[in-house]
Parts: structure tokens; sequence; C-alpha cells
């Protein structure tokens, strides 16, 4: 696509902007996107979208003003900072104003970008309908399907010295199945289109919808319970948001003041893998320009780490994460190594397994008190057979003491991103015990 | 304003491309955000937008696509992406989409306003912060951690089509967020979102009084953390407060009238619905519920007189007496199942889907006083506001965890009460409506749906509301 300006030029341009005294950066983003989506036997809207922002971090002192702006023009950069320069100039001062990232070598990151992800429309219909008959195939009456692909290119510069560009990509197809009363989800997601297979999520979302046809009305109580891989995943966002230093501080967390507590079981780490092979939309520098790296959050259970950005870093007194955020550090990709277990071995005792979960709500961040809903299959398995499915239910319980009642992990972690996990999620099955689940009157 | 010449290129471009219809909307729109957190401005941020978004129909397929480069070699190759996209989707229609058509509207609207928060100083944005934040008391409760952000936004945006519409649209919206954490080393913490929004100007900062309103909710905080009790779990009447019974209906009134779910469009991200395209006329509760969704209050966070699609907004009355009476529609699911559309397409910036979406939900008020709905209460709760809430995809399996909420005995409010949960089905919650009292208010909410996601502003409303003989758990 091409702009007023070279989206490339962009940066440098901003950064020259600068007076004296003051610190700039510049981060362009260009982003292009198709996403085909598909429902009752046949595709509901197909749509591509091709989209460049500029943002400019402005700093004069402790003040810090943000802004954006989607015309390329010279004229609206020019505007854009001459906006952020004045407003700044009105913001009482904070006491911190920590140093930006020199110039740096970044080091692309490994099999993150695939120069075929924005596929040819009639191969991502192709994909699609694959998927859909795999489900049908597994015993699905009908699906819904959505498949994405992204492919983002990135340009930072700033008055430090800090210049760096990085492209990478994403893919991922959701499948949701439905047979009688019953429903069921398969993800498949990677950085190559190429990569995904439609035919297992389908195969998924198929056999757990026909095994879930005819549920019975669950019973509020506490048992153990094995989130599937998605589950997992939508928690653990909580987790990675609370473990900002941003949550933190401002009362969104039940992290805060545990550094170098326990607060998780042994058997359970968390990371976040700013540099992951092949993960989704990975780059090398984040928004501040430093590298991004990994960062152990939970490692066997204690907490280790914030994640930060340079005034977090500063004011905290803690490492600079690479998690940047100008405002908000934020976490890039999430990882669970995988447990001992497998997958099998989850199964083995008397267990509610649950395949999925939408709308996560807190009643208080600190303690950790939530709910979330439990969507499509769940099972309760003894010896390995799913004798009953269940509905109705709900996941009423506190992070804190779900992640301190971690029992086994299986093996190997799946990569997770759908509508309701924001950031990407790398994790293997979990057995949890005693969580409280409930149910509507 | 857009610039109209590009949007009736773009639809002049679409003919003889074999597109049975052709959609352009232009935006132009900007943005101001001022945080401030624990006494400290955090950020100010600005943000300019503009762009194109452009929808096509081509052998009953739909496709969309939208840039923010507005040259004309951009935007040919915008309506190119939608027609190639359409074009690979049409291989597998079953039932060719449709576009209700309506007589072509060429008008255009506005928020109304007194004064325009953009022309507003940023000290005095500032400055309206640190009082409401100095407005925080202090005593046994501390409150660490403190919240406070004003933002506001202009959009202006046009609209033209193949069925011969041309609507101009010019939106302002003001808007407040309050968070705060109290504590006691003793009692533990509460937390609470307070979320403000109108369209209108700077006005609307001045009638709110943050200053009060924080150290109101902030007292309110304190009283429940201090003196609340568990609730003894049990069957028991329950009046639900003006903000409960507003997110009440939208979420088991308003989106389960969405006609795209009700159809199965949104099943893979936002779900469906527990009614069928022929439940017009169920009931779903007492003959005291009354449930309307209004796109035209003057002022409301939800405003429009005419949706996304060029269709002219009116309220709709979703539950009467009771009985399912009316769908959100946008153009595509009005023609599927045989009625007008209704003015319910919504788009949250140029480069979305206008899809169906709520604008201003709300409880229908009834006629009894606060007093007269306690009064022959023997045992049961008043929640007067929420903190934790969800509602499985269908919209049918609820919850609703209170924040501030007094037990009642006798008719009379007694001490609080702290997190009492009412987890209920929205058939036993509506059936057990028998009376509705008369003071109407509204919240203000962001509204989620679809894929890419899309926030719109909404209102959710209601009076107090009073249900008879309902579980109450405790967390």
């Amino acid at each position: 696509m091409r702009m007023s300006l070279d989206l490339s030029e962009v940066p440098g341009f901003a950064v020259n902007l600068a007076l004296p005294g003051e610190d700039l950066i510049c981060l362009v983003t260009h982003s292009k996107r198709k996403m085909v989506r598909y429902a009752r036997d046949q595709f509901t809207v197909s749509q591509f979208w091709n989209e460049a922002e500029v943002s400019i971090l402005y700093r004069k002192g402790g003040a810090v003003a943000v802004g954006s702006t989607l015309n390329l023009s010279k004229d609206a950069v020019q505007n854009a900072v001459n906006a952020l320069r004045k407003s700044a100039g009105a913001i009482p001062k904070r006491p911190l104003a920590p140093s930006l990232p020199p110039k740096t070598a970044y080091v692309p990151v490994e099999d993150a970008y695939d120069q075929n992800c924005l596929a040819d429309d009639d191969m991502m219909a192709g994909l699609v309908l694959e998927g859909d008959e795999a489900a049908k195939k597994s015993g699905a009456d009908r699906t819904a399907v959505v498949l994405n692909a992204e492919e983002v290119e990135w340009f930072l510069s700033s008055t430090t010295g800090a210049s760096g560009a990085a492209k990478s990509t994403s893919a991922h197809m959701v499948i949701r199945a439905f047979k009688e009363s019953g429903s069921g989800q398969g993800i498949t997601a990677s950085p190559y289109m190429s990569k995904l297979d439609p035919r297992g999520a389908g195969n998924k979302a198929g056999e757990l919808a026909f095994d879930s046809k005819q549920p019975e009305k669950g019973e509020e109580g506490r048992y153990n319970v094995v989130l599937d891989p998605s589950v997992f995943a939508n928690l653990l966002n909580a987790v990675g948001f609370a473990a900002s230093a941003y949550a933190v501080e401002a009362g969104f967390s039940f992290l805060e003041g545990k550094l170098g507590h326990d607060v998780a079981s042994r058997t359970f780490s968390l990371y976040d893998e700013g540099r992951q092979k092949a993960g989704l939309l990975v780059r090398p520098f984040d928004d501040e320009g430093f590298p991004t790296s990994r960062t152990a959050i939970i490692e066997k259970g204690t907490i280790k780490n914030y994640l930060t950005n340079s005034y977090f870093s500063a004011k905290m007194g803690l490492p600079d994460t690479g998690n940047a955020g100008w405002i908000e550090p934020r976490p890039w990709n999430l990882y669970v190594p995988g447990g001992d277990s497998s997958e099998q071995d989850l199964f083995s005792d008397h267990v509610i397994y649950i395949t999925n979960n939408w709308y996560t709500r807190f009643q208080n961040y600190v303690t950790g008190d939530f709910s979330t809903i439990l969507r499509d299959a769940v099972f309760e398995i003894r010896e390995g057979k799913r004798v009953k499915a269940i509905k109705g239910l709900r996941m009423s319980d506190s992070l804190i003491r779900m992640l301190s009642s971690i029992a086994a992990l299986s093996s190997k972690p799946h990569l997770i991103k759908w509508w309701e996990v924001e950031t990407p999620t790398s994790t293997p099955f979990v057995l949890i015990r005693d969580v409280h689940l409930t149910v509507a009157e | 304003m857009p610039d109209e010449d590009l949007a009736k290129k773009i639809l002049t471009w679409a003919e003889g491309q074999g597109v049975s219809f052709v959609e352009a909307r232009i935006e132009d729109a900007k943005e101001e955000t001022v945080l401030l957190k624990n006494g400290e401005v955090d950020a100010v941020g600005h943000s300019s937008a503009h762009g194109a978004g452009i929808r096509v129909l081509y052998g009953g397929a739909l496709g969309f696509s939208s840039t923010n480069d507005l040259r004309e070699e951009s935007l040919r190759d915008t309506l190119r992406a939608a027609i190639a996209m359409a074009k690979a989707a049409s291989s597998r229609v079953r039932n060719p989409i449709k576009l209700a058509k309506t007589a072509a509207a060429r008008t255009s609207w506005a928020s109304r306003f007194t004064q325009d928060p953009f022309e507003v100083s940023l000290e005095e944005k500032i400055s309206t912060l640190l009082e409401a934040d100095r407005s925080v008391p202090s005593g046994d409760v501390s409150f660490p951690a403190r919240m406070f952000s004003l933002g506001f936004s202009r959009k202006r945006k046009l609209l033209m089509n193949s069925f011969g519409d041309q609507v101009e649209g010019d939106s302002l919206r003001t808007e407040g967020f309050v968070f705060l954490t109290a504590f006691n080393p003793q009692r533990g913490s509460v937390q609470k979102f307070d979320q403000l929004g109108e369209s209108r100007g700077w006005e609307a900062i001045k009638n709110w009084d943050l200053p009060s309103r924080t150290n109101n909710l902030a007292n309110a905080l304190s009283l429940n953390l201090m003196k609340g009790v568990e609730v003894e779990p049990g069957v028991m009447d329950v009046i639900l407060g003006s903000e409960v019974s507003g997110i009440v209906v939208h979420e088991s009134a308003g989106h389960p009238a969405e006609a795209d779910r009700i159809m199965g469009r949104e099943a893979a991200q936002a779900g469906e619905s527990y009614l069928r395209p022929d439940s017009l006329g169920y009931r779903v509760g007492s003959e005291e519920v009354n449930v309307i969704d209004d796109p035209t209050i003057p002022g409301s966070y939800g405003y429009y007189l005419y949706d996304d699609e060029g269709v002219r907004a009116r309220p709709r009355l979703l539950i009467k007496e009771g009985r399912i009476n009316e769908f959100l529609h946008n153009r595509e699911t009005s023609a599927a199942l045989g009625t007008e559309p209704n003015g319910a397409a919504r788009a949250s910036a140029f480069d979305r889907e206008p899809m169906v979406r709520m604008a201003n939900t709300y409880f229908a008020p009834g006629d009894r006083s606060f007093d007269e709905l306690l009064a022959d209460i023997r045992e049961g709760v008043y929640i007067k506001s929420f903190m934790e809430w969800n509602i499985d995809d269908v919209r049918w399996n609820e919850r609703y965890v209170g924040l501030e909420a007094f037990r009642i005995v006798n008719g009379e409010l007694r001490e609080p009460v702290r997190s009492p949960v009412l987890e209920i089905t929205t058939g036993k919650l509506f059936s057990s409506v028998d009376a509705v009292g008369k003071e109407l208010n509204f919240t203000a909410a962001t509204c989620g749906k679809g894929e890419p996601e899309q926030g719109v502003p909404v209102w959710t409303g209601g009076p107090e509301v009073r249900l008879r003989g309902v579980r109450v758990s405790k967390r």
C-alpha cells in the first residue's frame, strides 16, 4: 500500500521533528488482514483490511503524551507531534524520566514470517470448507467457522538512536460444531498458513459436539477438573494481564506484593516468550525499542517478575523486561512448559473435563475472585471414559486458589488463539483440584 | 466532513463489476483521553483516524474491505479486494444473502452539545480529575488504587450506497471512568468500576460532578467493606437497583433479540440465542416486564438517528408485557426473516462491517416508589450495584454478584451485605418480576460483539425491580 509517506520513512521523519530536550519514539504498524467467516453452511462475510497507523510517544522531562494517526501525510505527522508537545506542556511532571534505548542490533525472530500467509481467497475458502467437512464427518450437524490471516510489519525509530523494522504473520482458525444440544470447539494456529490443521480442528469440534449431544444438568460442588488448553489459555491471559506492572499499580492484579512469593503449585511455570519461535505476530523489539525476550513470570510456583517498560522498571526498581506498551506493559506470548503427565494420565481419575469457556469476569482483581461460563462440551470422566455430558455450569473460584491447586500438567503445550484468548498462549492440559463449579437456579 | 466525491466514485467504480449492492462509508474521527492514576497524570492521548470501508454483495455473498489510504488508487484496490473476497465466497451460497431496501434517505444528523470538549483546555481536564481524586476520603479504609479518566470523541461519517441512501452523521461523545479499590487490613478489599458516557459536550462533565460522585462511591465502598455481612443463602425476595436491572435487560433481552445471533451468524464468537426466528409472542416473563431499545434518546451514550446502513433509527419494544415483541435487525436479517429493518446496524469504525447491535436498552419503568417495593418484603436483599457478571452464549444462564447491597427485613433496609450472588436463568428472573419502580436511570457501558471485536457505546437502564422468591447465594 502506498501512502503519502513511504511507511519505512515515517518514523525517521517524525523523530527529526523533536526539539532539543525532547524524547520521541515513532512506531508505524502496517497490518494486512483477511478473515473468512462461515455459518449456516455458507460464507457469511469475507473481509480484508489494509491499514497503517503511526503511533508517537512524546516525553519531555516527566510529562508523557501519546498519539496516533491513520493519516500518513507529513502534515498529519507534524500536527500530531505539535499536539503532543502542547499537551505535555500542560501535564504535571512525573519524577521519573527513565532512559530510552540506544541504537540496538535486533536479532530477527525465527519462523515468524510466512510470505504466503495472506493466502489466495479461494484457498482460504477451501480451508474453511475442509474444517467444516471434518467436523461433520465426526458427527456434527452444523458448524460456524472463522479463519484469520494477518501480516504485520513494524517500523520504529527513537530520538535515542533505536531503529528497527520487522514483520511477522499469524493464521488461526476456530471451528465450532453443533449436534442437537451439544457443541464443541477446535482451534488451529500457526504463523504459517500451510501449517494450519483444519481437519484436526474440525475433527475435535465435531467429536466434542457429538459426544455432548444430550447433556444433563450439572450440580454445584467442588470437583477435580481437567482444563483443555483453550480454557487454561483464557485464564492465563488474566494471569498475564495481572503480571503487568501497570495492573499491579492500578489495582488490577492478584500478584501485587507477591514478587518472590509462592503463588502457584511447584509443578507450574509461566513465561512470556517475547521471541517465541513459530509464535504469532512475534517481533524483536517492544514499543520503546527494547529487545523482546523470555521473561519468567512464575517459575516452579514462585512469582519471579512483573512485566515492565522503562517507566515501571525505574519506578519499581525492576529489570526492564521488554514488554512496552508505552503506558501499559503487556505480555507477547504466554508459554507454560509441559509437565510429566500424558493427557491420558490426567483423565485416569474421576474428573470433570472442561473443553471451552467464555465471559470471564472478576468480582475483585486483588483477590482474584472470578467466574467464567463453561461453554461447549463438559464431560464427567471416570477412568478415562466420558460417562456423561454436563451443561449449565459456571466456574466460580479464585485464581490464586486455583494456581495453588494445580496437580498435574500434560507434556505437550498447544498454541491457542481465538476470540476469548487475545494473547497467544501455548499451554498443555492441566488438572486442578477442588474447583468450585456452580449452576443457575 | 468526509469527501462526498470519493464515496460517489466508489459507487461508480462498482458499476459493471457484477455486484448487486455496494456501500461506501468514509469517516473522519478524533479522540482525546486523559488518564489519572493514584493522583498522577499517567498520560494524555490524542488520536485521529480517517478511512473508508466498502461492502459489496456479489452472487449472494458479502465482501468487506477497508483502508486508511483515501487516494483513488488505494480505494480502487479496496473495492477490488471486497469484490474478490465476496466472489470467492459466492462459490458456496445456499441461501443468497439479500439486503432489505428502504425508502432512500438523503439526510444528516448530529449530536447536540453546548461546549465542545476539544476546545476545553487540558489544564481544566486535569484539574477536574485531580479534584475527583482528592474527594476520596481517608479513614479506616484506604484507597491504594484509584484510576480516573476522561475521554472525548468526535466522529464525522458519510454513508452512500447503491440503494440511493446518502447519510451524514456527526457524533460527539464524552466519557468518564472511575475505578476504586478500597482496603482495610482486617476486612480486605472491595473494588468498583463507574463508567459514564453521553452524547454531549463538556457540559456532561459538569453535570456528573465527579468529585461528589467519587466521594459517594468511596463512602459506599467503605460502608460495604467495614460493615458488610455475608448473606444467608436461600430463597428470598430481591430488589435490583437500576444499574443491575439495566445490565439484566442488556444481557438477557437485548442480546438475545439480535437477529444475527438468532440466525446463527455469530455462533463461533458471541454465540446464538435462546430465541428462534418464530419466537415472537413467546412468553419469557411476567406482565410487568417491558424492555425497550431506543437509539434516539437525546444525549444518550448510544445515540444515533440513522444507523450505519442508512436506516432511520426508532425505539424497539423488545419485550411487551412479558412476551417477545420485536427483534433487532439490520438489512440482512430483516430480509431473511421477511420484515423491515429497524435501524440496529452499527459499525464501531469505518474499518468494521455494520452488524446488529443495541443502542440504549432499558427496563421500562412502572409506577411503584422504592418504599412501596420494600414494603411487603419480609426477608430479602437489595442489590443496588454489581461488579462480577456473566451470561452464557445463548443468553439464558446468568450471574450477577452484588457490590453495594443491603439486607431487607420486614420492609426496611438493614445492614450492608457483601457479594450476594444471583445465579439464575433468564426465564426464572423475568418470571419472578412482580413490581417495577418508577424512577428510570441509565448507566454507560461499552458493548462488545463481533470479530474483529467491535465495542460500541450503549446505555443500560431501568428502575428498581422486585423479584419474588429467587435463590440468593454467597461468593
